[in-house]
């Protein structure tokens, strides 16, 4: 069985450069998304969940880490892993989520050497603003629409949004790698795009199923927001 | 071989655990060397040459040993070049070789070189970090070099429970696997999914555990806290050292 990792969207070093004035405009770009992104993440994370937030983002990074490491089937006779994105944000919130993402990339990069140091920017833009801050986003809008009490909005809204934000993250991704000139870019987002819309449909499923088991056990870690659930899990709100 | 201490030239020796370049002197550098590295314009091989040289010349002189690094890039730059073989196949310059519909270029495979050596030249320079600085000492380096207090604690605190997470997520994988719940390739995608979820819940509960746990030991929010910087021989030694090979390899890349 080939191992498809969703890590294919995990640039190493060396793929974006500032060679031209455009990779250069995409190299900084990101960097200052990126950095922008983690400092908003910060300050939002610490008000919502003022001295909480050190331990419980600590172990939730931790749990995307080892959730990453758990690989299932997907079609095309291929295994992939979860790349937990929306799941995050879903749980989390965007900022939490976001920032919860933002820390198992720094992580991977500088203490594992997996994914580069150089495009950090890169790939937290496009797997913790696109992926999570989007899936988020997308997520809600869908579960406004259908009903935000309703368990079929959150089913609905996760899964679609799940599939999306891996498909626009690839798509991110692909842009950043062909527009910087170092792969062909219609080659580059033809691969990217076809992969992912498959791997997207695992993203997707796993994302619904976990929901699935969340709310059979825990339904306010779903319909309650973060700063409202403090105790929840030290069994005083039953 | 050089001993700690064993001469006056090895106080100069950045990269030992002991007596070397302090921890973030070494992260520093190793970030200038990655970036000098990743941004080096593509086809550049006497710039990554040089580079190389540079970075084998600090293996050799550091204490780690080779075959400890060589077993780490075995692993390491297999998923790296998996990413980059997709330039290999780039249409540019002279066919060089062609089987079926797979053909290869002069211009992809200088490319694929270039990139690979980037991404083994990034990984060399990381791993030396990695292999030569303690997680605590990465950390407190993180703090003096001014990277938000709170990124740096939350970092701290996923590296200090990873280990226990990733052994429950392998515990409950091992549990599905005795119970032969994972031969169907449905039924495989759906424990996943339940697998998640049951492990996100014990996550949430442990944070709220830890949290609880931290209160009753008197913590109250973050402290602020300054470590003064102090430069030490193995620092200058380090940056001049880090500095002046990306430097001469420019030169040496622009003179031939």
């Amino acid at each position: 069985m080939i191992r498809c990792s969703l890590l294919a969207m995990h640039m190493p070093d060396g793929y974006l450069h500032a060679t031209t004035p455009i990779a250069g405009m995409i190299w900084l770009g990101t960097w200052g998304l990126a950095l922008g992104l983690i400092a908003l993440c910060l300050k939002r994370v610490q008000a919502t969940y003022d001295d909480r937030a050190v331990p419980l983002m600590g172990v939730c990074a931790a749990f995307i880490f080892a959730a990453q490491m758990i690989n299932f089937p997907i079609p095309m006779g291929t295994s992939g892993h979860l790349l937990g994105g929306t799941l995050a944000g879903v749980l989390l919130g965007p900022w939490a989520g976001s920032l919860v993402m933002a820390v198992v990339f720094l992580v991977q990069a500088l203490f594992f050497q997996d994914g580069g140091l150089t495009v950090l920017g890169a790939n937290i833009v496009n797997m913790g603003l696109v992926g999570t801050f989007g899936g988020y986003y997308l997520y809600k809008g869908i579960r406004r629409l259908i009903g935000r009490d309703r368990w079929t909005g959150v089913m609905l809204g996760a899964a679609i949004a799940g599939w999306v934000s891996v498909v626009m993250a690839s798509l991110f991704c692909a842009l950043q790698i062909g527009l910087s000139g170092t792969v062909d870019l219609g080659l580059v987002l033809g691969a990217m795009l076809f992969w992912h819309g498959f791997i997207g449909l695992g993203e997707a499923v796993i994302t619904l199923l976990a929901l699935d088991y969340v709310r059979r056990l825990r339904p306010e870690l779903i319909y309650k927001a973060p700063r409202d659930r403090s105790g929840v899990a030290s069994g005083e709100m039953g | 071989m050089i001993l700690p201490g064993a001469s006056p030239i090895s106080t100069w020796i950045p990269f030992r655990r002991e007596r070397g370049a302090q921890p973030w002197m070494r992260v520093l550098c190793a970030t200038i060397a990655v970036f000098a590295i990743a941004l080096a314009p593509q086809q550049q091989g006497w710039q990554l040459t040089i580079i190389g040289l540079g970075l084998l010349l600090l293996c050799g002189l550091s204490s780690v040993s080779a075959l400890h690094i060589l077993r780490r890039l075995t692993v390491e730059l297999g998923f790296g070049l998996m990413l980059v073989l997709g330039t290999l196949f780039r249409e540019q310059g002279d066919l060089l070789w062609q089987w079926s519909g797979l053909k290869i270029y002069q211009g992809g495979l200088l490319l694929f070189c270039s990139l690979a050596s980037k991404v083994l030249l990034s990984l060399i320079a990381l791993n030396l970090l990695t292999l030569t600085t303690s997680q605590v000492e990465l950390l407190q380096a993180l703090k003096q070099l001014k990277i938000p207090p709170l990124l740096v604690a939350i970092v701290g605190s996923m590296l200090r429970y990873l280990a226990v997470l990733l052994e429950e997520a392998q515990t409950l994988q091992r549990a599905a696997q005795s119970r032969n719940l994972l031969l169907s390739r449905l039924v495989h995608r759906r424990v996943v999914g339940m697998m998640i979820g049951s492990l996100f819940i014990r996550t949430y509960d442990r944070g709220d555990r830890i949290h609880q746990a931290m209160l009753s030991r008197g913590y109250s929010g973050l402290v602020a806290e300054k470590i003064p910087i102090r430069w030490t021989k193995p620092d200058i030694g380090l940056i001049t050292y880090t500095i002046g090979v990306s430097l001469v390899s420019m030169g040496v890349e622009k003179v031939l």
